[in-house]
């Protein structure tokens, strides 16, 4: 069975992640995603997260001025996806262009800053885009660092996931109606998406002390040095990770709701809470919690988590032969689909591999 | 204009945030999305404005007879289910996709937990934090020392709503072709995944080179967080052309191609934000203020692109919450606002064609709450 998307070609121009991350996640789903590089080749072309965010795709290398081919590669497309540092398509086909020779086609743009901001013209690198948006807020316990960084890029693959049922519902608008359309995802403004209920306030209400019980989103530390976090949201999963703690007792004083208005004393409970976990290694209080239908998860470190039992058997890792690195380990996907199912078909392509079969394609109409 | 998803009706039985981000998603798009929740399970008021935005809210009791029959009822008239439980639990419920599709073969239905539907830990329950905590985010927070944490906004659950919406519209597309329904499965720890997936590689001779700790201000000197005067600045000149025209001013002058960490912190560290601002904006080099949430609030683009939107509401009054970032020329999205809790029970049950007097008495069973709109947590 064929992925959802098996019927759609779309041509991926730029070198931002966000955009090599959607072409991902289109190609996964089936996708003829052509990747058009310029003679110098994609910058991230020889790291090893070039073969993850492009694998499943196909690679034509185009001159900039190279008209023709790129002409006829926009008439064979569906859809055209661009995010570039520049904040140009490297290529110089914008909507107005493409829709000359492709009436209906869908062209998504992943801007940076996007145009109605004062920095429109600035790069949107994963750094400024998260800077500007407060993801490097200081997590240091006594404020003292001012700022911390953070490795996973969250931004672009964020924006490239807002992109992705933007596309999508386009390619449904189409397939209903017939018509293209131009669609906008700047990475700054999905951050906001991300914000989500933090940005959500009552101006006119007071906000109170947020004073929640031990249980619900804490760190323990563990006989081994490891650390759990427990996320008890409901009351009733209280009961049970007490009677594994073996104090049951404690479940009058830590659900009797005055206890959250007495700060001082909520926090002689925080402290009293976090003993009994010195008493058994993380792991084996993951074990005990997960028998008890709590949920409560020991902290791994992702090389840890990409080793587990069921990272492999769920697929959240899959394994492929890389043209570069050869059999390679790599995220898996994301979105499983009973009848569709997604697949890397392919891994990532040579720079220009697929010139002349895409050339040949186009001669035969 | 309309919407893409004009005419589809999606059910939504999620909770918390991941999966209401998915229906009101879906929401946006255009779909009809009914929220159904029993009346015991009150959500909390900060999140409902945010993920309810654009949904109707019924309460019904899917666990009683009358509440099943209702529930199949609006199944019928559907096209879309979002569910998040653990594997089985839907099944137990009566609700599973196979079951739903037996009535409505059309029906498309997605599952969206925790650890998702396959492998050891199918039936393990957890929340955005554990899947966090399971695939490296919370470790790498904290550093070698700390004590982990989380990312300062909830970028797994908003995700994972994110692609789940995206597999929905997937097998609506399919479904255009096909006239068959489909199951969606997608879990926070495969979006976790996906937000490491440049550091979740292994090949032969592989090194990983995470950054960790929140100590760290940048991947490289020339990309970086820099302490000035008086703030922060952000520098991003990761290609050779912008640091040549950093390195040609004169502030710069001796320092290498290589980049010396301690000398550019002590050049940065001389001038104000804005002046550096001013300076690197007219030499191309790119660069921009660090800000929190709260500079945000008052950041007249962030109201202007409808980023942050003011609304007078008239059951929780004035609120304010998020817009939407995508931008759509010919399907644009919508930007609705969150239902009181409950207060539309009684009229999806009627254009279900359910009459005065069936109401009253699944009223008085308890399949339906005693009023109409409740008060949230």
């Amino acid at each position: 069975m064929a992925g959802a998307l098996s019927a759609y070609r779309v041509l991926e121009f730029g070198d931002h992640p966000a955009v090599a991350v959607l072409g991902m996640l289109l190609a996964d789903q089936g996708a003829d995603v052509v990747k058009v590089e310029p003679p110098e080749g994609d910058p991230l072309r020889g790291t090893p997260v070039f073969a993850v965010w492009n694998r499943g795709k196909r690679s034509v290398m185009a001159a900039h001025d190279n008209c023709d081919l790129l002409k006829s590669l926009v008439a064979g497309a569906d859809a055209i996806i661009e995010g570039s540092h520049s904040g140009r398509n490297p290529h110089g086909i914008d909507s107005d262009s493409a829709r000359e020779v492709r009436p209906n086609v869908i062209h998504l743009s992943l801007a940076g800053f996007g145009d109605a901001h004062s920095q429109a013209s600035t790069p949107g690198t994963e750094l400024l885009i998260s800077a500007a948006t407060g993801v490097y807020t200081d997590r240091s316990k006594d404020g003292s660092e001012g700022v911390s960084f953070l490795a996973l890029p969250y931004a672009s693959i964020f924006g490239a996931m807002v992109a992705a049922p933007a596309l999508a519902a386009a390619l449904f608008h189409r397939e209903r109606t017939g018509a293209g359309q131009d669609v906008m995802v700047p990475l700054y403004d999905s951050m906001f998406t991300a914000m989500g209920s933090a940005v959500v306030s009552r101006p006119e209400v007071e906000a109170g002390p947020r004073a929640t019980s031990p249980a619900i989103a804490r760190f323990y530390k563990c006989q081994d040095g490891r650390w759990i976090n427990l996320n008890a949201m409901y009351e009733r999963s209280l009961r049970p990770i007490l009677d594994v703690l073996g104090h049951p007792e404690w479940f009058g004083p830590l659900t009797d709701s005055r206890l959250y208005d007495n700060l001082e004393e909520l926090e002689e409970w925080a402290a009293r809470f976090a003993e009994p976990w010195l008493e058994r290694p993380a792991l084996e209080w993951e074990t005990l919690m997960a028998e008890a239908g709590v949920p409560l998860t020991m902290c791994r470190t992702l090389r840890e988590w990409m080793e587990t039992d069921h990272a492999i058997a769920s697929g959240a890792v899959l394994d492929i032969e890389d043209q570069e690195f050869g059999p390679m380990r790599q995220v898996g996907i994301q979105v499983r689909m009973s009848d569709t199912p997604g697949e890397v078909s392919a891994p990532a392509p040579r720079l220009g591999q697929h010139n002349e079969a895409i050339l040949a394609e186009a001669r035969r109409g | 204009m309309s919407g893409a998803l004009d005419g589809i009706r999606v059910l939504d039985l999620c909770i918390i945030l991941a999966g209401p981000t998915c229906g009101r998603t879906l929401s946006e798009y255009g779909a009809d999305v009914i929220k159904v929740d029993p009346e015991h399970r009150v959500p909390a008021l900060t999140p409902w404005l945010d993920v309810g935005r654009g949904k109707r809210s019924i309460c019904l009791n899917i666990t009683r007879d009358a509440g099943l029959e209702a529930f199949y009822k609006l199944v019928d008239t559907s096209d879309v289910v979002l569910t998040g439980f653990r594997k089985g639990v839907a099944e137990r419920l009566g609700i599973g996709y196979e079951q739903l599709s037996e009535r409505n073969p059309r029906i498309v239905y997605a599952a969206i937990n925790a650890f998702g539907q396959e492998g050891p830990w199918a039936m393990r329950p957890g929340f955005d934090q554990n899947a966090q905590a399971a695939t490296g985010m919370q470790l790498r927070n904290g550093g070698e020392e700390g004590e982990p944490g989380p990312p300062p906004y909830t970028f797994n659950d908003y995700g994972t709503g994110i692609m789940a919406a995206y597999g929905v519209i997937l097998a609506l597309l399919e479904r255009e072709r096909t006239g068959r329904g489909q199951k969606v499965d997608t879990s926070l720890a495969y979006t976790a995944s996906t937000f490491s997936s440049e550091y979740m590689i292994d090949y032969e001779g592989f090194e990983s080179d995470e950054i960790s700790g929140p100590e760290a201000k940048g991947s490289g000197p020339f990309s970086r967080l820099y302490r000035t005067l008086d703030g922060w600045i952000a520098l991003s000149a990761e290609r050779d052309d912008e640091r040549e025209r950093l390195l040609q001013l004169d502030h710069f002058a001796g320092i290498s191609e290589a980049g010396q960490l301690g000398q550019l912190e002590t050049v940065f560290a001389s001038k104000s934000t804005s002046d550096w601002m001013k300076l690197l904006s007219g030499e191309g080099v790119p660069a921009t203020l660090h800000q929190t949430l709260r500079d945000l609030r008052s950041d007249s683009h962030a109201r202007d692109a409808g980023l942050i939107v003011s609304e007078q509401h008239e059951a929780f009054g004035a609120i304010e919450h998020g817009g939407t970032a995508q931008q759509l020329s010919q399907t644009p999205a919508r930007v609705g606002t969150s239902p009181v809790f409950g207060g539309d029970t009684e009229s999806v049950l009627t254009e279900l064609g359910y009459s005065r007097e069936e109401i009253d008495s699944m009223r008085a069973d308890g399949v339906i709450p005693q009023a109409e709109g409740l008060p949230l947590s």
